[in-house]
């Protein structure tokens, strides 16, 4: 039945995107920290790198303080 | 060894002084989640530590936490320079003012001179990575408090901007924290020494 | 004898180079971390030294005309290095965003 195709198509990325990350890690040990490998998908522009913090846009992490209005980033 | 470059790694740039906060941010300063505690692990642990990129990410991230020491004094010294000495008697901070003048001297936020058991050097290359971890998170919350007492977006953006390295330290870390895990659990061949039979 | 503008433009030129100086390095920076962690991936080696380029023809622009940004790069007579004002003060700074005041 063509819903039945919907389930299992729409909410799945395409192909053909890059994760900037693994999403599995496999043979984990007990009493060991893991912390996912990050993979390269795309890079910021060297201005709105140091803007970010990060040229990668992965890893940035905004944080505006507590009970702040939030500023977006690019805004000048 | 060690070079010089000379602009500060992100702009620092503050019109109003203000020695509240002077007082405040000079915790990333000297205090124990600070920049300066960090270089100095950092750059400590690199001896010991194992696997070549989780001794070149001890080197660097050190380097690069001395760029951060540099931001952070450059904070402390704008927001002294011109406050006069009212300002600084009404802003509390008249206790750093008769110890350091308007200078910039590693103490934490109350006043405790910079102290080297805010960190450890295990030379035990899974501690030290753990100790890390630690470490990169105390000094992105210390930045999350900082940015929340200040309301200078001359002040708040350099504090954004560090905090964020923190996490992508963080990561790092992490990354190195696997690489060595992984390099110890691999075995190794070794070459057992020839018994000598003769004796 | 200079005309009008010109001084004005010098600084505003220094200020503009220094900018896009702290761009491309720490952008460096960061992916020189990132490869620390990732010697294997190709992608981000040819993005890092397309950006050594980048700094390198920008650092020598910029000491050019504004003397030694770092250790083993020339100097006219007299010394430069010792210039004012030093990166932790105020005036050697520039804002991310918007115009010089």
């Amino acid at each position: 039945m063509a819903k039945d195709k919907n389930i299992y198509t729409v909410n799945c990325p395409p192909v053909d995107t890059c994760i900037p990350q693994e999403m599995i890690i496999r043979n984990v040990r007990l009493a060991a920290a893991y912390v996912p490998y990050q993979q390269l998908c795309t890079l910021l522009s060297p201005m709105e790198a140091l803007k970010h913090g990060t040229i990668f846009p992965e890893l940035y992490s905004p944080y505006e303080g507590k009970d702040k209005k939030y500023k977006p980033v690019s805004k000048c | 060894m060690w070079t010089y470059e000379k602009f500060l790694e992100y702009p620092v740039k503050i019109k109003k002084p203000n020695p509240k906060m002077a007082t405040i941010v000079v915790a990333q300063y000297g205090g124990p989640d600070g920049e300066l505690g960090a270089s100095i692990r950092y750059l400590s642990q690199r001896f010991s530590m194992i696997t070549p990129q989780a001794i070149a990410t001890l080197n660097d991230i050190g380097t690069e936490e001395l760029a951060h020491l540099e931001m952070v004094g450059s904070m402390v010294h704008q927001l002294l320079k011109g406050a006069s000495i009212e300002e600084i008697e009404a802003a509390g901070a008249s206790a750093y003012y008769v110890d350091h003048g308007r200078g910039v001297y590693p103490v934490s936020a109350s006043g405790i001179p910079f102290n080297a058991g805010a960190f450890q050097s295990k030379g035990d290359p899974i501690v030290d990575l753990t100790e890390n971890l630690a470490a990169e998170q105390k000094a992105r919350a210390t930045y999350e408090y900082l940015i929340s007492v200040a309301d200078d977006p001359d002040v708040i953006e350099p504090l954004k901007f560090l905090r964020e390295r923190e996490v992508v330290h963080y990561q790092r870390f992490g990354e190195a924290l696997r690489i060595v895990q992984d390099h110890l659990q691999e075995p190794h061949l070794f070459i057992m020494p020839k018994t000598n039979f003769s004796k | 004898m200079l005309e009008g503008g010109t001084i004005m433009d010098a600084k505003m030129n220094k200020k503009e180079l220094l900018k896009e100086i702290t761009a491309v390095h720490f952008s460096l920076i960061d992916l020189h971390l990132y490869l620390n962690t990732h010697p294997t991936d190709q992608n981000a080696l040819v993005s890092y030294n397309s950006l050594v380029t980048n700094a390198r023809i920008l650092k020598e622009n910029y000491e050019k005309f504004y003397g030694p940004l770092s250790y083993g790069s020339y100097s006219p007579y007299p010394w430069q290095w010792i210039n004012e004002p030093w990166p932790w003060e105020c005036e050697a700074n520039f804002k991310l965003c918007g115009e010089e005041r």
